[in-house]
């Protein structure tokens, strides 16, 4: 009879200590739920806008320019006449590229030295995807670009 | 009220029996460690201690937003009595902090004093060293200029190649899809705050092992005579503290902290390159895909963790024939070989 009641006892303080642990593992999840709801930051959605970006007679002829806009960075070109726009972007590890005139007509990123040529593809370095392009306009003499953007974040 | 009166007073109200602190300093360590080579486990601490007090120093004056940090950086450096010099300490310990935690893993990695029942104190120490860098990857972002400010652009984006997971991870570092205000008062928050908290615990777990297991035996040593800990060995780590002291404020005096360029989000400078100790990282991933880059540094932080245990199994694998030594050391001499290249080129 002892033992059969030391074991009840036992069962029942086993009971209570599950039922005690997962009251803290919920209270524990719960706090730890709202601590990452608070870090996380509101992501704007992605919506899809045409912006205008330069006029036509500012790129160089057979040359590229990178325009900075608030709501993203633009990799224009000029290929025999034909406006061709990007991400300015590298799709390496989001350091902004530059038109290389002189060198090699590429566009490159100084970061890690990856090298777009004017279809966009790697040509030489580290990038796993050639850079992202958009779909141009020029319009009365203005290059309109369609890229998906988002509201700046606000300050913190 | 006398010398021994205030001790009286004082072990009255703090009532610590005195062998309690008397066993601690008189530990009997063994006499390979007089050798100066083994005086390095006590400088990464005296460091940190440094980190801490300059680093309280400059958040008097430190604002982590990006429309002020770059001018409080400059007014530290510039303008403030003593600015430069807080400053350069600042800079100059945390380099040779980073030199210090490696001396000391190569040391105890090379006599291979990791084995067991010691796994746990590498595990530790390695934790620590991994913090250590984190500490230099988010102290050289908040100065917010060009080189900083790029840095942390490159140093975040390598976390969006993480499958799955990496654009959430991204988001939550940066506080946002990009570098914004947010990241900034983050990467803050995680130099003054989560990090030296973590450093704390971590060598609080690393020096209670320390000091439980005692210090690692040489391999093969049958000399086990002993010396105490107090004050023969305090002795030693505070000689080579000093001098290293001496040796950061005559650097600092001779050679004090610039700033570059203020940081530019619509340009990246066409010279782009990272402190000299993220020099191998930084040359790894010039040379191969991302993700290869990202997987292998992830490998390479892994089995440095686990490198008790790998060791140990390489040991059963070839008994006696030091694999786990050879492999490691090849490991190193990559790392180095990368290193020493990008400092060339």
């Amino acid at each position: 009879m002892k033992v059969e009641s030391e074991e009840g006892l036992k069962r029942r303080d086993f009971l209570a200590n599950v039922v005690l642990a997962a009251a803290g593992l919920l209270a524990l999840g719960g706090f730890a739920a709202r601590f990452f709801a608070f870090l996380y930051p509101d992501v704007p959605p992605e919506k899809t806008l045409e912006v205008p970006v330069i006029a036509r007679d500012q790129i160089p002829p057979n040359g590229g320019v990178v325009v900075n806009l608030p709501v993203g960075h633009v990799a224009i070109l000029d290929v025999n006449g034909e406006v061709r726009a990007f991400s300015a972007v590298c799709t390496h590890l989001g350091c902004l590229i530059t038109w290389q005139p002189t060198a090699d007509h590429v566009w490159y990123c100084p970061c890690h030295k990856g090298k777009y040529d004017r279809e966009g593809h790697v040509v030489s370095g580290p990038p796993p995807r050639p850079l992202t392009r958009y779909p141009v306009a020029v319009r009365d003499g203005r290059v309109y670009v369609t890229l998906k953007v988002r509201q700046p974040m606000e300050s913190a | 009220m006398s010398a021994t009166g205030l001790k009286g007073w004082l072990a009255e109200r703090v009532p610590i029996p005195p062998e309690m602190l008397r066993k601690p300093l008189k530990e009997e360590l063994p006499t390979h460690l007089k050798t100066w080579l083994w005086a390095f486990g006590g400088t990464p601490l005296l460091f940190f201690f440094i980190q801490v007090a300059t680093g309280i120093l400059l958040t008097f004056y430190y604002v982590p937003y990006p429309l002020h940090a770059y001018e409080s950086v400059r007014q530290i450096t510039f303008s403030l009595r003593f600015g430069w010099f807080v400053r350069g300490i600042h800079q100059a310990a945390s380099q040779l902090m980073f030199v210090a935690v490696l001396m000391h893993m190569i040391r105890v990695f090379a006599t291979r004093a990791f084995r067991p029942p010691r796994e746990l104190t590498w595990v530790f120490g390695v934790s620590l060293f991994l913090v250590t860098l984190g500490f230099a990857f988010t102290g050289y972002s908040l100065v917010y200029d060009q080189l900083s400010y790029w840095a942390t652009t490159v140093g975040t984006n390598m976390i969006s190649e993480v499958p799955l997971l990496g654009r959430p991870l991204l988001y939550l570092m940066r506080g946002g899809p990009d570098v914004n205000p947010n990241t900034l008062s983050r990467l803050y928050d995680f130099h003054i705050g989560v990090m030296p908290t973590l450093f704390v615990m971590l060598i609080a777990a690393h020096i209670a092992l320390v000091r439980l297991h005692g210090v690692a035996p040489l391999e093969g040593d049958p000399d086990r005579k002993t010396y105490s800990f107090f004050p023969d060995h305090v002795l030693r780590e505070a000689a080579v503290g000093l001098v290293l002291l001496l040796a950061i404020v005559v650097y600092v005096v001779l050679s004090p902290p610039g700033l570059g360029a203020k940081a530019d989000p619509n340009l990246t400078p066409a010279h782009i390159r990272p402190e000299w100790y993220f020099f191998p990282s930084y040359r790894w991933l010039k040379m191969v895909p991302v993700q290869v880059g990202l997987w292998s540094s992830v490998a390479f932080v892994l089995s440095m963790l686990f490198w008790p245990w790998i060791d140990a199994g390489l040991e059963r694998v070839a008994p006696g024939k030091k694999l786990g030594v050879m492999i490691g050391t090849a490991g190193w001499l990559f790392t180095l070989c990368l290193l020493v290249w990008e400092a060339l080129s």
